[in-house]
């Protein structure tokens, strides 16, 4: 786990962002919708497993559940 | 603490990224903060486990009940999973989840001091009587 997943997020999220503008200008609203949403989703299931790992460190720390 | 210049640097960067992906994308924007925090505190953790560890010798030092000990870490890392997940949710607009969030620590904080409360009034009812 290293700093360079924030900086993957963080660039397709400005890719999702400037490809959001792009469909949107060329009247395809719901394209965007939807690709912004694809992004989200994405995102989250990249994030759920940091979250677990992370929340499973915190446990072993602090020695909670024992 | 060689860490420490790394994560100072992330953070001013995603902090510019964030001004752009904030107004443009303001869901993305919001989980790039949480993958921040939750990187940051995982290279902080480390260094903390290594002074949980030396509090722990310091209490056996002074001979101190474990029990205490526990509750006490208990409780430091209930506020702190709690506090970082109130905070996420007020960022990214949702005050009521961050309330609620807020809520759920103190009450397993509680629940946890529960033993604790409990041999104190046991001893003040003892100390004092009729």
């Amino acid at each position: 786990m290293d700093v360079t997943v924030i900086y993957q997020i963080a660039g397709l999220g400005i890719i999702i962002a400037i490809l959001n503008i792009f469909l949107s200008q060329a009247g395809r609203g719901e394209q965007a919708q939807m690709l912004s949403l694809a992004g989200v989703i994405i995102v989250l299931v990249w994030l759920v497993q940091m979250i677990a790992n992370f929340f499973n460190d915190v446990e072993s720390v602090f020695q909670l559940w024992q | 603490m060689g860490e420490i210049a790394g994560v100072v640097a992330a953070a001013v960067a995603i902090s510019v990224f964030l001004v752009f992906l904030r107004r443009e994308m303001a869901s993305i924007g919001a989980q790039v903060a949480l993958a921040f925090v939750i990187v940051a505190l995982l290279t902080l953790l480390e260094p903390l486990r290594r002074l949980i560890d030396a509090f722990w010798e310091l209490s056996r030092g002074a001979g101190v009940r474990p029990l205490y000990i526990s509750v006490v870490l208990k409780a430091i890392g209930i506020a702190y999973i709690t506090s970082i997940g109130a905070a996420l949710c007020k960022d990214a607009g949702e005050d009521a989840v961050g309330a609620v969030v807020e809520l759920a620590g103190k009450v397993s904080i509680l629940i946890l001091a529960l033993p604790v409360v409990a041999a104190i009034l046991d001893v003040l009812v003892r100390l004092l009587p009729g």
